[in-house]
Formats: structure tokens, sequence, C-alpha cells
């Protein structure tokens, strides 16, 4: 057995997929599958053969009726006179139904009705004599019915067309459609009617009458008594009708907003006798033909609007792509998405690593809230919403957010909605933000709804991604700029006093005595020329991520001792002066020891360089747990407040330090602390006091065991190192 | 050749020596400021023929300087010239509509190229005259 659903559909498909009139007919027969009078196709030529038999003709068919297909008549009917069914078949024309009375098989009255399909099929009904109605005019009605509801585009287009076939096929009785509404469930309107008693615009309540019965069972219902027991019975009465079938004319399946019946159809007559089975099959079935066209109709006009949201989404899509500015993209989704699925409230939201961040909430009335409140992700677990849409991929129709923790604004504006659509927005397949759209009204967001939100929502994330990467490069491209303005301004700054001197020295300015002092500064400048051009290098070969970093154990007490001697040789500590405290034995850290060497210097060198008298610097070096601390500290200038905070960022110089100027790019900071991080440690500063002195931090991961060889332990309890 | 009297402004202090010595040679008096507000001090005291200024000092920058000497009436008909290592488009026109009579970069400029600077804008116009460029 087939499920009914599953047939019902297998005829829609049959119908919607031919438009050829013989496979439509084919349909249509199928359709009369269940009809208990008989309907065969015969397809003639030099001998008759069976093309398709009803169930009610297979009854009286000699072989079974899927085995009949395609066998000679004489085959399936053995009692049939042929030369009866020639006859009939000859004289069968197309759109011009013939019938005739007679005894066309043996031992049985027939009303045998016929119309010519094609060339070679030709459609006979044939019935057991005795009903009041022409068959052949039901035939012909039931035909004609089919094409030209067929050819419209819905139920109300097709309304005054059913009625008009519906009185052709049912003589003599009265007929009306009525037609529900998602938004007026309580009530069913006249659409079309041919009655004195229905007219068009009459609103019929559900409750109660026949009608809103068939609607709600999506069976038909039929009484000889209406007037008694109708909600509608002083209307009835009035008219003199008695006798009241409701058809309901159903779709394939239930409707999305849960009605089970498009509409219904009312026949009505004055004799309180009831229908006979011939006219409540034939009402039974135009209804069941109707109810397929419509859901048809229904089914087109929805592909309609899915294209037309289809075209707006994209052009929306476009539009977004095409905007360079994050606010405008959200903008224009949040406007374009309460508008195309006709919501109150849209909200768009973004994942950004481990945070949630709430971008803008748009309100129908055009109110726009750039909220930018960021939450961790892991309070998402408490919106079990919002966490299975992300989790799915996919959009989440109805539920609500939990707001207990959200503004009273926020609150109340989502206290009043009352459908919502929570969609993840995916950038190469992953979550990469949400939107979430409300409605005020109960109606439930559709497929299509969904497909045009997401198509928005995805391409407005891209565009944003788009975007921030553009204000990002903006910004990266300014900051190049600003650092090579700055590269340029610290290399020329040395580059002026070896020209100068050098051009002095040769033409003669400079006398004798003064000859040597020029040398030095051209020998000192040389020097500040090469670290800078290191120091230079070193930022971009970071930037690039193109720095080797090779980590080994190496003894920091040695490290150091080597960073000291090398500023010494460049004359950086003279006057001043580096203790090194706790440097007794070796220790042993790991890192690489040239960078780790790279970060005492830059440290050293602002130590001395940002004090004005002689600079007393101490490094004290300490083992904590599995980590080598050596804490630097001097009693210079010190940092003020306000500039430690981008103390460690590219370019930052402490500019109020003073008459003295100290040079450099800025970049000392920055790359001792990348330095140390690379390494797998830390620098930071500890504190530091205007006037008072700065100390500094570096965190080392120390070697694991077995230790470096320790070196003999030195007799002084501090080294000093003193260059005058 | 006249004797000029020059201010240089300029916070690197090796800089300001190695300009003195060769102004001096060329015969000039040269007197130095190390930041903005002294040379400020100086122009309008000492009344130089033309200074020398640098763009990039801490607390007050060469452009600031500019500006209060060209609204200063003790000040407005010095000429300057502008002498600093930042030579962006930027900070070229924002001098030269401050009034700011040349724009040089130390590391392109030797020494006793100064001299010549100052035989140019110390045999220029007497003050009062056209102020143009």
């Amino acid at each position: 057995m087939t499920d009914p659903h599953e047939e019902g559909q297998g005829r829609l498909a049959d119908l919607l997929g031919n438009s050829d009139a013989k496979a439509r007919v084919r349909a249509l027969a199928a359709l009369l599958e269940s009809a208990t009078f008989s309907v065969v196709v015969f397809k003639t030529g030099p001998e008759i053969t069976v093309d398709y038999l009803n169930r009610a003709a297979s009854i009286t068919a000699a072989v079974a009726p899927e085995a009949a297909v395609g066998l000679p008549v004489t085959q399936v009917f053995p009692t049939v006179d042929v030369s009866l069914l020639q006859k009939l078949l000859a004289g069968s024309r197309p759109g011009a139904p013939q019938a005739i009375k007679g005894l066309l098989a043996t031992g049985s009255a027939y009303h045998v009705d016929s119309l010519r399909l094609d060339a070679q099929r030709v459609l006979v009904i044939g019935e057991e004599m005795g009903d009041e109605v022409s068959s052949r005019e039901r035939l012909e009605a039931l035909i004609e019915s089919t094409d030209a509801i067929w050819r419209s585009s819905d139920l109300h287009t097709m309304a005054p067309l059913i009625v008009e076939q519906a009185r052709r096929l049912l003589v003599d009785i009265d007929v009306g459609l009525c037609t529900q509404t998602a938004d007026h469930p309580e009530s069913l309107r006249v659409v079309a009617a041919h009655s004195d008693w229905l007219e068009v615009g009459l609103q019929i309540p559900t409750a109660g009458t026949f009608i809103g019965q068939a609607a709600d069972t999506g069976l038909s219902v039929e009484s000889t008594t209406a007037p008694e027991v109708s909600a509608m019975g002083p209307r009835l009465r009035g008219a003199g009708i008695n006798t009241i079938r409701a058809v309901p004319i159903t779709a394939g399946e239930p409707l999305p907003d849960g009605r089970r019946a498009l509409g219904v159809l009312e026949f009505g007559k004055r004799a309180a006798t009831p229908f006979t089975d011939a006219q409540r099959r034939l009402m039974d079935e135009f209804g069941k033909l109707v109810g397929l066209a419509a859901h048809r109709a229904e089914l087109l006009a929805d592909a309609r609007e899915s294209a037309r949201r289809l075209e707006l989404s994209l052009d929306v899509a476009i539009a977004l792509a095409s905007s360079a500015s994050p606010r405008a993209i959200i903008e224009l989704l949040l406007d374009r998405a309460l508008v195309s699925v006709d919501a109150d409230r849209a909200t768009i939201s973004r994942l950004e690593g481990q945070e949630f961040v709430v971008e803008a909430t748009r309100l129908r009335s055009g109110e726009l809230n750039w909220t930018g409140l960021r939450y961790p992700i892991e309070s998402l677990e408490r919106q079990p919403l919002v966490k299975r849409a992300l989790e799915t991929r996919s959009a989440v129709i109805g539920g609500q957010l939990n707001v207990t923790d959200a503004f009273e604004e926020v609150q109340q504006q989502l206290a009043k909605m009352r459908s919502t659509v929570t969609l993840p927005l995916l950038a190469n397949h992953e979550p990469a933000g949400l939107l979430v759209v409300s409605r005020t009204t109960e109606a439930a967001f559709t497929a299509t709804d969904v497909s045009t939100l997401q198509l928005m929502g995805n391409a407005a994330i891209l565009a944003l991604r788009t975007a921030r990467l553009l204000e990002e490069l903006r910004a990266a491209n300014e900051v190049k700029s600003r650092f090579l303005n700055l590269a340029a301004h610290e290399l020329r700054t040395p580059i002026t006093l070896l020209r100068g001197y050098a051009s002095m020295l040769s033409d003669g300015t400079i006398d004798a005595p003064n000859q040597m002092l020029a040398v030095k500064i051209i020998k000192d400048k040389s020097t500040e020329l090469s670290r800078l051009t290191d120091e230079l290098l070193l930022a971009v070969r970071i930037e690039s991520g193109s720095l080797n970093v090779e980590v080994s154990d190496f003894d920091i007490v040695a490290t150091v001792r080597a960073a000291v001697a090398e500023l010494a040789r460049d004359g950086v500590l003279i006057g001043s002066e580096v203790r090194l405290i706790g440097a007794e034995n070796a220790m042993s850290a790991r890192g690489d020891a040239q960078h780790v060497r790279t970060i005492i210097e830059n440290l050293l060198r602002n130590a001395i360089l940002y004090s004005d008298q002689a600079a007393e610097v101490q490094v004290r070096f300490a083992k904590n747990r599995d980590q080598i601390e050596v804490a630097i500290e001097d009693h210079g200038r010190g940092i003020p407040e306000a500039e430690r905070d981008g103390l460690f960022q590219r370019f930052a110089r402490v500019e109020d330090g003073g008459a003295m100027s100290t040079g450099g790019a800025g970049l000392g900071l920055y790359i001792a602390r990348w330095l140390a991080r690379a390494v797998g440690g830390e620098l930071e500063l500890i504190r530091s006091e205007p006037g008072q002195g700065s100390l500094f931090q570096l965190r080392l991961p120390s070697a694991p065991a077995p230790a470096l060889n320790a070196r003999p332990a030195r007799s002084r309890k501090a080294a000093v190192i003193t260059q005058v | 050749m006249t004797t000029a009297r020059i201010l240089l402004i300029d916070d690197d202090p090796l800089v300001t020596e190695m300009y003195t010595l060769a102004l001096t040679r060329a015969g000039h008096e040269v007197m130095s400021a190390g930041d903005g507000p002294r040379g400020l001090e100086l122009a309008a005291g000492y009344q130089p023929d033309l200074i020398f200024l640098d763009v990039k000092m801490p607390r007050m920058d060469g452009i600031a300087v500019l500006s209060e000497l060209s609204q200063d009436a003790m000040t407005r008909t010095i000429p300057v010239v502008m002498l600093s290592n930042y030579d962006d488009r930027k900070l070229v026109r924002q001098a030269e509509s401050l009034g700011a009579k040349q724009y040089l970069v130390k590391a392109g400029t030797n020494p006793s190229d100064l001299a010549a600077v100052v035989e140019q804008w110390h045999e220029a116009p007497p003050p009062g005259g056209a102020a143009a460029r």
C-alpha cells in the first residue's frame, strides 16, 4: 500500500511536472483512482489495448490491474462487446465527449462516456445506470475544470472558476467557496458563491458551523437538518436550505501555519434528503482536484516569493560587499533584514577570539543602538539558543533569549517579541557572528525568511571582515610610514654629525687641537649608526616574522657580563656603574643567549641614557622555582605615568626626559619584550617613579637539571664594573 | 662678507656645537638655545639677523616656535631657516606657510654650507621690507 501522503505528492509531481495534456489527464485519472465508477483509457489501433484502468474498473477485469496495461482489451475484459467499443472509440473526438447507454459488457447496463485524449488514446468512464446526473456532463466539467483552474495562480483567482465548474458539475445545487487566512483563524470568508444565502465577503465563524468543522478536521461533513444544527441556522432557514455538505480543500500536507485546509467548498439544497453517492464522490473528488491546483498555486507563489527574496538579498549582498565601512555594513544589514522578513528587531554580534561582541540593534521604529558590549565566550553557556545555533551552524527558529542579565531597556524590548530566529553567520564555514531577528507577532519565521536572512547575514559578515582588514591595513600602513619617517630621522642624526665633522676636517675648519675631538665624535656616531641599523633590522625581522630563535641552555650571568662588556666597549658606560648582585655562581637559563644579550643591552642602555648624572645600575639575579629573574634597577629619571602604558609598543619614547637628547628609534623596549616572550620569558616594568628611577624585571625559564657545569664561586660579593 | 648675529635652536648639543664651530669660523656671532622656550626668549632679547630652527624638540617643537616667532612683533621680521632631519612634505609646507625662508635637511647639509645661507638671508631686504620669501 502506498502512503496516501506520498501518493498525493506523486500526483502533484505528475501534474506539475508535465505540461502536456496527456500527462495531465493521466494524473487526473490517478486522482480518480479512488472513484467507485470505472475509468479506462483505451489505446486504439489495429488492436484495442488497455492503457490505464482505475481500481473500480479493475474489479471487472480478468487480469490483475498491474498486468492489464498494454494487453488487448479482449484479454482484460473478456465479456466486453468489442464491436460496440470500437464504435464508441471511433466516434470520440478531442474536446467533444460523447455518451452512450447500453450493454457494453455482458450482464451490466452502463452509462458510458468517452473523450478522445489524443490520436491514440480515449478515456472512457463507465457507471452503472440509474444516476440522475449525466456523467457525460460531469466528465466534461471535470476535464474543463482541470485546464481552467490549472491556469490560475492562486485560490482567490481560481475561486469564481471553481464555483462555476462546481455548478456545472452538480446541477441545481448551490455552491460557495470560503477561504481561511492565518491572521483570522476564527472565521472563514466567502470568496465566490452561486447562491442566495452565501454572498462574497461574508464571514462565517468556524465554531459551530459545517464549514468550520470541515476546515478543522480536513474531512467532508454533511447534514440534512442544517438549520437546526449550524450556527448559520437562521440564514439557512431564511433561504430554505436544509441539506448542506461542506468539503475541505486540502493541501497535500498541513500548511506551515498549521491550517489543514486552504478553504472549504459548501454545497447546499432545499430538499432535506441526503446527496447521492455519485454527487458526494463528485463533490469530494472536485475538492481534491481544487486542493491540488491550489496547493500547486501556493507552491508557485512561494517559489516566486523566494525568487523575489533571493533577488533582494543578492542586491543587499552586493551593496554590502561594496561597502568599506563596518558601520555602514551593519546599518545596511539590520535595515534590510527588518524590511525583507517584516520583523521588528534585529541584532548582529560577532565572535572575536574568545569574546562575543554585540555590535548593534535596530528596531522597526528606526532606532539604532551601537551596543559594543563584550561577553566572554563561556557566557554563551547561559544562552542555549545561541549556543545551539553556533554549534549546529544552522538557524534556530523560535525560542527565547535569556535576558535576565541584560539591561532593562533590552529586557523590555525582548519581552514584546513573540517570534524569533537565531542565525549563525558563517565565514569560511566557521561561525563568525550571529544575527537575531524577532517579531512582535506570533508568525513563525519561514524557511524562505531564514534563507533570505542567511544570505544577507553571511554577505555582511564577510564584508565586515574585509572592511576591518582594510581598516587594519590602513592603520598598519600609517604605522609603517610613521616608522619610516622616524627611522630616517634617527639615522640622519648620527649621519649629520659624521658628515659635518668629516667635511670640517677635510676643509680645515677644525684646527689641530680640536681634531681628536672630532675624530672621537665620528667614531661614537659610527657606532650609534651601526647599532641603530641593527635595531631597525631586528624590528623589521620581528614584524615580518623572519627572526630566528634558537633555544639552548646558557649561563645568564655570563650573558649579562658580555652585554656589560659590549656597552663598555661602545663607551656607553663612561662615568656610570653597573653592579651585578647574586652573580657568584653561574645560573643556567633556557632560551636564545644572543637574544637575551640584546634584551639586557637594551635595558642597560636605557638605564644609563635616562640618567642625568653618573648612572648607578644594579642587576640582581634570583632563582624562583623554575624561573630565573633578572632585575635591572636604575636611579635615573623614571618614566612618567602617562607613558607607562605604551612603553613596550613600537616607537614609544620617553620624551619628557629633560634637556638631554636620548636619541633612539623608540624600538628598544618593544624589541626587548618581543624577544623575552619569543624565548619563553617575560619582561615587565615592576615600578618607576619620576626622578627616582625604574625597575625592570626579565624572567626566563631555568634550564632543567642537570644544570650547566657550575662555575667556581667568585670571592667578591658583588661584581663592580666601572669605567671612568 | 659682513658679520651676522645667528641664533641656533636645537636640542642636540653635539649638533649646536658643530654648527657654532663652523659659523664662528665663518666670522659670525652665534648664540644657541637647547629648546623652544629658551629660543623664543633669545630671539626677542638678542635680536639675531637669522635663526636656524630645528623641528623635533622636546616640550615645544620647531613649528610651534616658528608660529610664535611670526606672531610676536619683536621677532616677526627675523628670517628663519628650518634645519631638521625630518623632511616630510606636510612639515615643509607648514613651515613655509608660517614664513620660514628655507627648509634644510641637516644630514644633507655641510656645516660650511650654512655660511652661504647666512649670506643669502642676511643681505636680503632690511626688516620691514617685502617679507615675502
